[in-house]
């Protein structure tokens, strides 16, 4: 990567390209003040816990972390929306056939615009870095030398994670189906806002894990705040290495997956046994932070690992169901129909893949839960059931981008990723504006609900809690109905025309 | 230089390109022409390896074109028919960054020839934004010379430019050619080709229906001689003269000359001329009418792919 970074004619371009309108400056210094006035907010609205008397240590380094990470969530997110538009950006700029003639390597290219999108990020770090390094040598709020490093570290390395995640759209998707999905983001951070102003959840957890689907980022950022030492096959830890450590290797696969198609649309993601690889370090990862879990008697299964798989396989899905068309699934079709040889992933999310990928989270869940000597049945039903909501809630975000995408087709992309992010935001503004009570914050998302509903009470505590799985699973099974359906139809059109 | 390969393309239901041969030789100007949609576009991406053919190959230097595309990048310079520019560079920091990518030795006075030479100097530390289109398209040829490639693929390098710029950048293609490379055009302004190239060829509907010189195809369209004649006296009784003569097979009459159908050898012309003179026809202008590229093209019959 040194190698790479190192006289790269991409990322010296895309430097010039980011730093060259002056304002990305005032946008740092705007979202570092703008940081501050939530801080300010949210300890106005948790007007029952005075933080201007009470600064202990544990309140401090809450307050600390939170403006800090906040702040640096904006960079993530810049870097994100700015990694996710630049090989699609410059296809719609034209501009990109001249970068695919030149002759510098696919690695190349990737290091350049991935270093390149982080630009926000640096500067937001530059401002921040004062603040941090005064709270560091003053051992205020806790924060120490040695944990000011690692902090910096989990902040680059999540930086990175999520610009590589925002390539992997970018180079993989349609124009339109990427600025969809970049689009919806940037609504969902607005109206997230919004809905917070409103009255939702005045907790940071819950501002941030609004920002679906980033959610998994920010999510376990948060948990890496907390740099004290946990036990990794026995040994202890630093978790900000840990995270470090994972960060970096969910990253290195996805720019892999990047290099690979940065300029060869039909490439293949990762092939089966990369995919086996990536997977295995993620189980190894689980592992050793639940060594002792497992080697004790007194082992309870901590759904939380289910939900940080969930998250990452969740990511993969919506990149690939975004890219749901027509086109892709005829052309696969027809290739079968003529006998062909069909390269699986380079057909882009065809109906069968999607329910091959549900199927192996189902089924993936369901052994989990089987080989981790849960004795709740009570826990057992609200894995599953966590499980099935966030495969249902995702088929459904995925037909209501699709929707969205066909009805609005000739209105723009606009419409559509307006559709998609406020039926998206729905649920956590309605709950806002309707004033509901704090047990229905676990449908403002399905990260929540998973998290949520680890605890076994929520299951048995009323109808309510369980609508949703209930709801979406008779939503689902009506939406199959249409599918195959269509799929038969489709194919019989296509088996037509190819004996024509 | 160039060999294509049973070339064909398939995008869905539509075969683009479909069975395509050629052989472009090496410092050859080659003018690719057809109607829209006839599939030239398709053609030239897949000799320059941004498209992968459906099936059969390209060649270039008698390596397949995607075997080894770095090798292939450095040998080639492309014009897309639609591009733009990084128009938050500056006319150097664009050239600069494509010579860091192609690797161009002696950088600085390469960036600086290319710059004169595309008579761009008072632009040199302007922002692309700022230039004319004119002015744009001359600094794409430029970064697509600057790494000196043996072969230039230009896509109607000329749509959208106005006449001045269209003569000064045929003006810079003449220059090109002159060093030897091998070019390959498109172009709706088919007098501007003629003007080019030494060798075309005509696509239609996915399929390369002629090539060659223009002198080869004029002959395989039009076999016969087309003689144009002016000449002092009744029409009438002129045409009906001319048509005794021998190898003449017909004669049409025109609003001010006669044009006559020649089936004899084009050494036996000057007979036909000598004839005429000799049966007493005041001859004011006598010579061989040869089609020009777009008579060529719309004898051809070539209809826009609908």
């Amino acid at each position: 990567m040194l190698k790479n970074a190192w006289n790269n004619p991409e990322l010296e371009r895309n430097i010039i390209y980011r730093l060259r309108p002056r304002n990305i400056i005032l946008t740092s210094l705007l979202t570092v003040a703008f940081c501050g006035f939530v801080v300010i907010i949210v300890m106005m609205r948790r007007s029952n816990y005075d933080y201007s008397y009470d600064f202990s240590r544990d309140n401090g380094l809450n307050l600390f972390l939170f403006y800090v990470g906040t702040s640096l969530f904006f960079g993530y997110f810049y870097s994100y929306i700015a990694a996710s538009r630049s090989v699609i950006g410059e296809k719609s700029r034209k501009t990109y056939d001249f970068l695919f003639m030149a002759p510098m390597s696919d690695t190349q290219v990737t290091i350049g615009k991935l270093l390149g999108s982080t630009i926000h990020m640096w500067f937001i770090l530059g401002i921040l870095t004062p603040f941090i390094a005064f709270a560091a040598v003053r051992s205020y709020a806790s924060v120490s030398l040695a944990g000011f490093f690692v902090f910096y570290g989990i902040l680059l390395s999540g930086c990175i994670l999520a610009a590589s995640i925002g390539l992997l759209l970018s180079s993989g998707l349609s124009p339109k189906s990427s600025f969809i999905s970049s689009g919806s983001t940037i609504g969902l951070v607005i109206i997230a806002f919004v809905a917070f102003m409103m009255g939702f959840s005045s907790s940071d957890a819950g501002i941030i894990s609004i920002f679906f689907p980033t959610a998994f980022i920010a999510r376990y950022n948060q948990y890496s705040y907390d740099t004290s030492l946990t036990d990794f096959f026995g040994t202890p830890i630093d978790k900000g290495l840990l995270t470090i450590a994972l960060y970096a290797w969910l990253s290195l696969w996805i720019i892999k997956a990047v290099i690979r198609r940065i300029r060869n649309p039909s490439g293949t993601y990762l092939n089966p046994w990369e995919a086996l690889i990536l997977f295995v370090g993620l189980g190894l990862f689980l592992l050793g932070i639940h060594w002792n879990k497992y080697i004790q008697e007194s082992y309870e299964w901590d759904i939380i690992s289910f939900s940080l798989i969930f998250n990452g396989i969740v990511i993969a899905v919506i990149m690939l169901l975004l890219t749901l068309n027509k086109e892709s699934y005829l052309d696969y079709l027809r290739n079968r129909l003529m006998n062909r040889p069909v390269r699986f992933m380079s057909y882009q999310s065809p109906p069968h893949m999607l329910f091959f990928f549900l199927s192996i989270i189902f089924l993936l869940d369901i052994g989990g839960i089987m080989f981790s000597g849960i004795s709740s049945w009570s826990f057992i039903l609200a894995a599953l059931l966590a499980s099935w909501v966030m495969i249902a809630f995702l088929y459904s975000f995925c037909l209501l981008v699709q929707l969205a995408k066909t009805i609005f087709i000739y209105s723009g992309s606009l419409i559509a990723i307006l559709v998609a992010g406020t039926g998206l935001s729905l649920p956590p503004i309605a709950i806002g504006v309707l004033n509901l009570p704090d047990k229905y914050n676990i449908y403002s998302n399905p990260v929540s609900y998973i998290i949520e509903m680890q605890n076994s009470y929520y299951v048995w505590s009323g109808f309510e809690y369980l609508a949703l799985p209930f709801g979406l699973t008779v939503l689902m099974v009506a939406m199959l109905a249409v599918f195959a359906w269509r799929h038969y139809q489709l194919k019989g059109a296509v088996a037509r025309r190819m004996k024509e | 230089m160039i060999q294509l390969n049973s070339l064909r393309k398939e995008y869905d239901d539509v075969i683009a390109v479909k069975h395509l041969n050629l052989t472009i030789n090496k410092g050859d100007i080659f003018g690719l022409i057809g109607p829209n949609g006839a599939g030239k576009t398709t053609a030239m991406r897949m000799m320059v390896g941004i498209l992968e053919p459906t099936s059969g190959e390209a060649l270039i230097n008698n390596r397949p074109v995607h075997q080894d595309m770095m090798a292939t990048r450095r040998m080639v310079g492309y014009i897309p028919d639609f591009f733009s520019l990084y128009d938050e560079l500056k006319v150097h920091e664009y050239l600069n960054y494509f010579a860091d990518a192609y690797s161009v030795p002696n950088k600085s006075s390469r960036i600086d020839d290319v710059i004169a030479m595309m008579d761009l100097t008072s632009k040199r530390n302007n922002y692309i934004a700022h230039l004319s289109r004119g002015m744009k398209q001359r600094l794409a040829i430029g970064k697509t010379i600057l790494h000196d490639p043996e072969l230039l693929v230009l896509d109607e390098p000329s749509a959208g430019l106005d006449p001045k710029a269209r003569v000064e950048l045929r003006d810079i293609l003449r220059k090109i050619s002159a060093t030897g490379r091998t070019i390959v055009i498109s172009s709706h302004i088919l007098m501007e080709l003629s003007d080019l190239c030494n060798t075309i060829g005509v696509m239609q509907k996915g399929v390369m229906v002629e090539s060659g010189s223009i002198e080869e195809i004029t002959k395989r369209v039009q076999p016969k001689i087309i003689l144009r004649l002016e000449a002092l006296g009744d029409k009438a009784k002129l045409a009906e003269l001319v048509r005794t003569m021998p190898n003449v097979s017909d004669v049409v009459i025109k609003d001010c000359f006669f044009e006559i159908v020649f089936f004899g050898m084009r050494d036996e012309i000057p007979l036909l001329l000598k004839k005429l003179v000799d049966s007493g026809v005041q001859v004011s202008s006598f010579y061989e009418y040869k089609q020009n590229l777009e008579e060529l093209f719309m004898s051809l019959q070539i209809k826009e792919v609908c």
